[in-house]
């Protein structure tokens, strides 16, 4: 990866052991690397845990605008790692800092304000809301962080025209294809102009040609926008997508960064299979 | 497999260190026969006071001496006949008796409509619960009767439960309706007692009840392999409810404005009470998802944050689970309407306060203000129930809007909007339909400032306790919902 520049985020020996946060109540705070009941101290998840750690000591880096695709087997602590990443969960040690700030240490408030506003999601599915159409869908989050309905929804349209869904507007996502369920989704995510996008198996549900199609928009938006990607995939031709792939197996990066060398296939853009 | 099979298999005690996944079923089964315990308690209150004012109308205590004079003990006939032909107020109150009984056949009646609904929205909360248990059985090759009949069976059991802690809930709110006066006495422990036959009965006809409303419930919901869905796309409802609500209404307003309840005979003013309440309740339910529909479009026009769209949109994703949500306190608010106009007869009836006559409507009155307060509870847990059933519905997509930075305050926003919005609805259409309905039978009582007090102290009560129902188990339920899902799950 390439260090020069200030990294957007940066996660230290992130552990994750299940288990044990389901034995004891969740803590915003977590022991500094080396102080007593840090990873690597007796007793504590990374030493001596009986059973498989989600994460292991997992140390990652991310620059603005990079894109890195996290690949590896079912189970292997790929989304632990991006939830870990993105503040959704809090590891049972290590940090996580974005542009300097420490997740864990951030009061639950702001670190959901900062999902909201610096973080866009693009999950399997399910993300949408069922009863809202989609230019509500997308409004969504803009009105979260306090924008008046009227203009949030004129912004919606301006995402829905951009990535050319504007018939779908009032459409709602039943009624809608995964394709352009996945389409509005990636809407939805840059809608707030986050700094960091994160992808869960984006394409998982999709077929291959609605998967590249929906890989492609996801990449070029992003770049256009100057935001950095993490993509949790076990495809290696979405990884393509993607300037860096990490692997993971048993929570733990397995290899260096490194580039990829597959390349993402060409197919001829369709519209989104129902 | 057959469903019993299924049923135990689903049904093991599990080892301590797995139960946590279990917590919602544990909690949701909780709320259930709960709501089942509740409502067993006050069917058998009042079914003990009507008991209790048949052994006062029977010379012997029994039923079959009511109907038939020849069927009664001898030696308690005669002393009744006796104690009738010496005083003046016993024989008016025996004239009276039959109107007393059929007040609070009136009243039981009233009380199965909330509590067939309460019955219905738990085996929707059975049914919501359950769903991925229920998705990956019919994918494993268990046909949609086996599921439908395990989920009705569940129900079932958890109508039995409660109806069996209802019993103890009867026992427990006897002393209280001992303190009661009517008919200028005190009931008794052997008046309210409706006796083993009848508890036996109760708890049967209450599992019953449940098992059928669950089966019901259960054909409007599809149990497919790829999960449980209520939502069939529901249509809006059609505008020709409200074009016929206002024909009846008017229609109504035609007939009742050439009566005068206060002059008319005990008889014909009960019919036209029960006519009432009836023609009311099935008139609010008619038009009470098109009005709620009506609301919910317009706020949604131009809804003033987050919260507020959300919560609009999930109303018209389904405005008849909306309106059934709060559906309840639409009786309890024409029962406030009919037992605050009762308490102005009672109080101004007559100079001769003790007469059988005055006595009944206050009798009347303070029989109202308990059926109120039944009709409340009722509704206050139904309304919970329902919602408990809905929070956890929607518990994957809030999750998931909570992953991307949605606060917990603004998902409780929209949930309390969820709930508010239909309830002001439906009390406000329940109050304008009642106070239009009675105002030609009682003249200006409303204007009167202890009725119309009463009335609205009435309404505020079963309003309180209704939102107070569906906000604990908004936050039970999201609280459950939440908790039982692994963070990376």
């Amino acid at each position: 990866m390439n260090n020069t520049a200030q990294p957007i985020l940066t996660a230290t020996g992130l552990t994750m052991d299940y288990a044990a946060q389901a034995a004891k109540p969740r803590t915003a705070q977590q022991p500094a690397p080396g102080a007593p009941g840090a990873p690597g101290a007796p007793g504590v998840p990374g030493a001596f845990a009986p059973h498989p750690l989600a994460l292991n000591r997992v140390n990652f880096t991310l620059q603005p605008g990079e894109t890195v695709a996290v690949m590896g087997p079912s189970g292997s602590g790929k989304s632990t790692l991006l939830h870990a990443l993105a503040g959704i969960i809090t590891p049972t040690a290590g940090t996580v800092q974005f542009r300097g700030a420490d997740l864990a240490a951030m009061p639950d408030a702001e670190r959901t304000a900062l999902r909201r506003n610096a973080f866009g999601f693009v999950f399997q599915s399910g993300q949408l809301l069922p009863e809202l159409p989609a230019v509500e869908n997308i409004a969504l989050p803009l009105m979260l962080g306090g924008m008046p309905y009227a203009q949030a929804t004129s912004q919606a349209v301006l995402w829905l025209e951009r990535f050319g869904l504007r018939a779908l507007m009032a459409q709602r996502p039943g009624e809608m294809s995964g394709g352009q369920m996945q389409r509005v989704a990636i809407a939805r995510a840059l809608s707030v102009g986050p700094a960091v996008i994160f992808a869960d198996e984006p394409t998982g549900a999709l077929d291959q040609t609605t998967g590249h199609e929906v890989m492609r928009l996801l990449m070029d938006a992003a770049r256009a926008n100057n935001a950095s990607v993490v993509l949790v995939t076990h495809d290696p031709n979405v990884a393509a997508y993607c300037s860096h792939t990490v692997h993971m197996r048993d929570g733990m990066i397995t290899a260096a960064p490194r580039a990829v060398a597959v390349q993402p296939q060409s197919v001829p853009v369709q519209g989104g299979a129902r | 497999m057959s469903t019993f099979a299924l049923w135990r298999l689903f049904h093991r005690p599990a080892p301590a260190a797995h139960r946590t996944g279990t917590r919602a079923a544990d909690s949701t089964t909780l709320l259930a026969v709960v709501a089942f315990a509740a409502a067993t308690a006050i069917f058998l209150t009042v079914l003990g006071g009507l008991h209790g004012f048949i052994w006062r109308a029977s010379p012997d205590h029994t039923i079959p001496c009511l109907l038939s004079e020849s069927r009664c003990d001898a030696a308690a006939l005669a002393a009744h006949k006796h104690a009738v032909a010496a005083s003046k107020v016993a024989a008016e109150q025996a004239s009276l008796s039959s109107t007393y009984i059929v007040l609070a056949v009136f009243a039981c009646l009233l009380l199965l409509v909330p509590f067939a609904a309460l019955a219905g929205s738990a085996a929707r909360l059975a049914a919501s619960r359950r769903d991925a248990r229920l998705a990956a059985l019919r994918l494993a090759g268990a046909t949609t009767g086996q599921v439908v009949r395990l989920t009705a069976f569940d129900s079932a059991l958890q109508a039995l439960a409660g109806a069996v802690i209802g019993i103890a809930g009867y026992f427990a709110l006897m002393p209280l309706i001992m303190l009661l006066t009517f008919q200028n006495q005190h009931f008794t422990f052997a008046q309210l007692w409706v006796g083993p036959v009848a508890l036996v009965a109760t708890v049967l006809g209450v599992t019953l009840l449940a098992l059928v409303s669950a089966l019901l419930t259960l054909r409007r919901v599809a149990i497919t392999p790829l999960g449980v869905s209520a939502r069939q796309g529901q249509p809006l409802p059609s505008s020709a409810r409200f074009v016929i609500f206002l024909v009846a209404l008017v229609g109504a307003l035609a007939v009742l404005s050439n009566m005068q309840l206060i002059n008319a005979g005990t008889g014909v003013m009960l019919a036209i009470v029960f006519v009432l309440i009836v023609g009311c309740f099935t008139l609010i339910n008619l038009v009470g998802s098109f009005a709620v529909t009506l609301r919910a479009r317009a706020r949604a026009r131009r809804p003033k944050n987050a919260a507020t769209m959300i919560a609009m949109r999930r109303i018209l994703d389904n405005p008849k689970r909306a309106w059934r949500n709060v559906s309840g306190i639409g009786l309890a608010v024409f029962i406030a309407g009919i037992t605050s106009v009762c308490a102005l007869f009672g109080s101004s009836a007559g100079g001769d306060v003790d007469s059988a006559a005055t006595i009944m409507m206050h009798d009347i009155g303070t029989g109202g203000l308990l059926t109120l307060a039944f009709a409340g509870v009722l509704a206050a847990v139904s309304s919970g129930v329902m919602q408990s059933a809905s929070v956890i519905d929607q518990a994957n997509e809030y999750r998931m809007l909570m992953l991307e930075g949605t606060s917990e305050a603004t998902l409780r926003r929209a949930r309390f909007t969820e709930v508010l919005t239909p309830l002001n609805t439906v009390v406000a259409l329940a109050a304008v339909c009642s106070a239009l309905l009675l105002a030609p039978l009682v003249g200006n009582a409303f204007t009167q400032p202890a009725p119309l007090i009463s009335f609205v102290g009435g309404v505020a009560l079963c309003y309180a306790l209704v939102l107070v129902g569906a906000l604990a188990a908004n936050r039970t339920a999201a609280r459950v919902a939440r908790t039982t899902t692994r963070a990376d799950d």
